[in-house]
Parts: structure tokens; C-alpha cells; sequence
């Protein structure tokens, strides 16, 4: 498989076959998705998000600056598709979320079983869901699509010391949920 | 580099997701976007039941205008004359508003230049806001507006397309009544993968005085044409028969995409032919009661590190560099 940045390099150059297009895809999908996942904890609506990010970065490659690195830019854009859907969710109370996010640890829960694992990552993962959307976000930001606080702090439209606030609690409650269950299951 | 959180993370297990991945490809090389086999669970999956029309019980008021530029991208639109008795898919189910009462159709259509039907419904939900801005400074705010109370909501949906959430169109409930004849407040642009012409769609509230919307929009050179428009209404009598309790107007335009560079999506952009909408509202007299702009999307100035960023590029460019982002750079103010 190609890199993804000589995909880029060579959407610059031609409209990108089949093969670029899967490589594309197949290299960043899961990074995309998964974020997507666990900020709305919801499959489908996840499968929108990377959708939604996916289409518009093969629209933007060709017009990529190559003085980039392409994962960051990779995840910003999918930061922003997420943006969308949480203002959409921010006309919501977070209270009505919890029926989803249950539907979605347990679905997390059965997957995990039905591999036969319950690994530390599958219970960060439940763990994770658990914490508020607020949380959550900027969470999946910082830790998996990896991008800094002001980059964070830029996509949210909040201050950089909100999102470092949000990520200290988000990561103490996180925390405290993961001895809880430690703590249960001795 | 990831962090050893972020490993974790990437590495915990996840609802698979091949099938949309095999569709974003098909969809990035060019093939009509595929329905897919509704996999939601029972509770949030459509109900087959089809609307009956009702329409002398109902009202809705629609203007339709049938000539934007190049291939007329209003085809079905026009066809928006369906008013059922109650939503293919409950909208308290899928917006996470408990319904007090019952949903009701006020409108159907097809998205224009496609065969994909849309459904506007009507109902009243009960919300108990828990006082807390989830989003502080972002988007609009979580409204502490104290205890339970009713909203009045209208609801548009896309019955058939599974995936349904990111071009899920407006789902307005509002709690207070709407005191200003226009509000011209979302804009969207993933209609694409519709399959149709229409690229963008721009939409907003409604007072109860409005009868008619005209939207135009500048197409590339510089002509204004009109846009075809949706005004679904949830007037008194279906305010009556749900429960709602404030009565309003909803409306969406349709815009194609005239090919003008845009940027990246890294930072939010807003594409020019939205920029250029003029929306107006007018009486059942043909009054006009009030106009808005597109340009009330245009993001903020751009920061100081994006000026420096857009000024390394251009002298970039003036050196001869072959990129496409030179275009979008040139056209950038």
C-alpha cells in the first residue's frame, strides 16, 4: 500500500484511480471512524462523521499544501466533521444521551466478549463512553486523533485552558471509573 | 506520535464498519450513492407504514421556483404535495425528544434532482434540560430554560437511506415563539451524497405571517438565480392535533455546487455560492417582510497564523509552484 503521503503527492499530479483511492481509505478509515465513534457513541452516526471527513479530505487532496504531514491535517478535518454533528447534539440535554451511550458500551461489551477479550484497551474504551460528551471529545482529539490543545481548542471554538480543563477531569474521572471497576471486580 | 492512551484506544474493539468503508470508496470514484439495508436496531429502524394523505386537514405552504442555472435541479421538488398522518420514522425516536403527543406529516418531496424522498413531520416533546452548556462558546447553546417543559418541533427526514444522520436536515424544537419573520441560521454541504445536483442546502425559521420564500444565489458569473425552496409549516391546526404549543415555519434551499474553490475543510470554510444567498420573506400579499444574507455564514477573520500560513503560499505560488492550492489561494481575498 502506498503512503498517504505519496497518495497525496500523486492527487496533486491526476485525478487518483481506484487503487489510490482504496489506499487512501483503507489507511485512514479506522483512525477516522473510531474517533468518530467514541465521541458519539453512536455506530451509524460514526459511519456519517468518517464518511463525511473521508469525502471531503480525497476532494481537498489535490489541493493539499505538501509541506504538510497529512495526518494531522487528516484529523482536523475529522475533528470538524465530529464539530458538526456536537453542535448539532449541543441543542440536546446530555441526559438524553444515555440510552445511546449504554446501547453503545454494551455493544462494545458483547463485541469484546464475542472476540473472546477483555482487554485494558476494551475496558478504557467502555470507560471512556461512559464519560460525558464534553469529555469524551476532547479525549478522542487529543489521544487518538492526536491533535495539541490549541488545535483542540481552534476546532471547538473553546478556550485552550477549557479543553485542558476537560481533559484533566475528563481523564480523573476516567480514571477513577477504571479502579472502581478494579476495585469490583477483587 | 499517539500516546500510550490513544494505543489503547486504537486498539479496543469497535462495531464494525467495512461496509461504509467499501461505500466511501465507491462513492469517492464516482458511483451513485447506494441505499443501505436498514441495521438499526428495532427501536430506531423505519416503520413501513406509509403517510395517507390528508391534505385538506393539513397546511402547507410551499414555494417552488424551477430555474436555476444549467440542468434544472428542481425536478422533484415539485412534487412536494404528500401529507401523511403520521412519520415513516417516529421523529421523537431518533432526535432523542420524547414526543408528548402525536407526529404528524406536514410535507413530502423528493430531494431535488434525485429520487430520494423527504418527509417533514410535526410534533410536540417534552425536554428536561439539565442546565448545563456542553458546548460553551461553540455552536449554539445548551439553553437552561429551567424545568420540563413542551417544545413544538418540526422534523425532516430521509425515509429509505439508512444512514441518514449527516444529512439529517433540520430538527428544530423551539421553546419560544419565533419573533422574527426570518432566520436564515443552518447551512449544510454533504448533500452530494445524494446523488443529485444539489450541493448545499440553506434553511431557517419562519414567523406565521410569512407565505412566500424566494432564494437566489450568484452562480459563477456573477447571474443571480433562484433557488428551489421548501416552506413546511406547523401552523395551528397541526399545533392542535400534536400538542405543540408554538406554531412556526420552516424552510430549505437548494444549491448546486458552480465548481468555485473552496479550501480543505481544515479550517471551516463556507463555499461562495452560500456566501451569496439572499433570502426573502414575504406576506400572503406579497409584502416583503424581511431579507437575510449568506453572509452571515462567512467564518471570522482569519487568525494571524493563517495569514502567515496564506502568504507563505502565495509567494510560493508567485515562485512558480505547481499546486492546486495555489487556486484556492488566489481566490482568496
Amino acid at each position: 500500500m502506498a503512503s498517504a503521503d505519496l497518495i497525496a503527492a500523486a492527487a496533486q499530479t491526476a485525478p487518483l484511480d481506484e487503487r489510490g483511492v482504496r489506499d487512501f481509505v483503507e489507511a485512514h478509515w479506522d483512525l477516522v471512524y473510531r474517533s468518530a465513534y467514541f465521541i458519539c457513541a453512536d455506530r451509524w452516526v460514526a459511519e456519517d462523521i468518517a464518511q463525511e471527513a473521508m469525502l471531503k479530505a480525497l476532494r481537498a487532496l489535490p489541493t493539499l499544501d505538501r509541506s504538510r504531514p497529512i495526518s494531522p491535517w487528516l484529523s482536523t478535518i475529522a475533528a470538524n466533521a465530529a464539530k458538526d454533528w456536537l453542535r448539532m447534539r449541543a441543542r440536546r440535554p446530555e441526559e438524553t444521551l444515555g440510552e445511546q451511550v449504554a446501547d453503545a458500551r454494551k455493544s462494545g461489551e458483547d463485541l469484546a466478549e464475542d472476540l473472546g477479550r477483555n482487554t485494558l484497551s476494551d475496558e478504557l474504551a467502555a470507560g471512556l463512553l461512559e464519560l460525558k460528551l464534553g469529555f469524551r471529545s476532547v479525549i478522542v482529539m487529543r489521544h487518538l486523533l492526536d491533535l495539541s490543545v490549541p488545535e483542540i481548542a481552534d476546532v471547538l471554538d473553546i478556550e485552550p485552558t477549557t479543553v485542558r480543563t476537560r481533559l484533566h477531569r475528563g481523564l480523573s474521572q476516567l480514571r477513577t471509573m477504571l479502579e472502581q471497576k478494579e476495585a469490583n471486580h477483587d | 506520535m499517539t500516546d500510550a492512551l490513544g494505543e489503547k484506544l486504537r486498539d479496543a474493539a469497535v462495531p464494525e464498519s467495512e461496509g461504509r468503508r467499501e461505500e466511501v470508496i465507491r462513492l469517492a470514484l464516482g458511483a451513485p450513492p447506494r441505499r443501505l439495508a436498514p441495521e438499526r436496531p428495532p427501536s430506531r429502524r423505519w416503520s413501513l407504514r406509509a403517510p395517507i394523505a390528508i391534505a385538506a386537514a393539513l397546511v402547507l405552504i410551499m414555494a417552488v421556483t424551477l430555474t436555476p442555472p444549467g440542468r434544472a435541479i428542481a425536478d422533484g421538488i415539485a412534487h412536494l404535495v404528500g401529507i401523511g398522518d403520521e412519520p415513516t420514522l417516529d421523529p421523537s425516536k431518533d432526535q432523542d425528544l420524547k414526543a408528548s403527543g402525536r407526529a404528524v406529516v406536514v410535507a413530502t418531496g423528493t430531494i431535488p434532482g434525485t429520487d430520494q424522498s423527504i418527509e417533514f413531520s410535526a410534533y410536540a416533546s417534552t425536554d428536561a434540560p439539565t442546565g448545563e452548556n456542553l458546548q460553551p462558546g461553540s455552536g449554539p447553546p445548551v439553553y437552561d430554560l429551567g424545568p420540563t417543559r413542551t417544545l413544538s418541533c418540526l422534523n425532516a427526514d430521509l425515509p429509505g437511506l439508512e444512514s441518514q444522520k449527516q444529512v439529517e436536515f433540520e430538527s428544530l424544537c423551539i421553546d419560544h415563539p419565533v419573533d422574527r419573520p426570518l432566520d436564515l441560521n443552518s447551512s449544510t454541504d454533504n448533500l452530494d451524497r445524494l446523488g443529485g445536483e444539489a450541493r448545499f442546502r440553506v434553511g431557517g425559521t419562519l414567523s406565521d405571517e410569512v407565505a412566500k420564500v424566494e432564494v437566489t444565489y450568484e452562480d459563477r458569473s456573477g447571474q443571480r438565480v433562484a433557488a428551489p425552496v421548501i416552506v413546511a409549516r406547523l401552523d395551528e391546526s397541526i399545533a392542535e392535533e400534536t400538542g405543540a404549543p408554538l406554531t412556526f415555519g420552516l424552510f430549505q434551499a437548494y444549491l448546486p455546487d458552480d465548481g468555485s474553490p473552496t479550501n480543505s475543510g481544515v479550517v471551516n470554510s463556507v463555499h461562495p455560492v452560500v456566501i451569496s444567498v439572499e433570502v426573502k420573506a414575504f406576506d400572503a400579499e406579497g409584502n416583503e417582510l424581511a431579507s437575510e444574507s449568506g453572509r452571515k455564514f462567512l467564518p471570522p477573520p482569519p487568525t494571524a497564523d493563517e495569514i502567515r500560513n496564506a502568504r507563505l503560499l502565495r509567494r510560493e505560488c508567485a515562485r512558480g509552484w505547481e499546486s492546486g492550492i495555489c487556486d484556492v489561494v488566489a481566490a482568496e481575498p
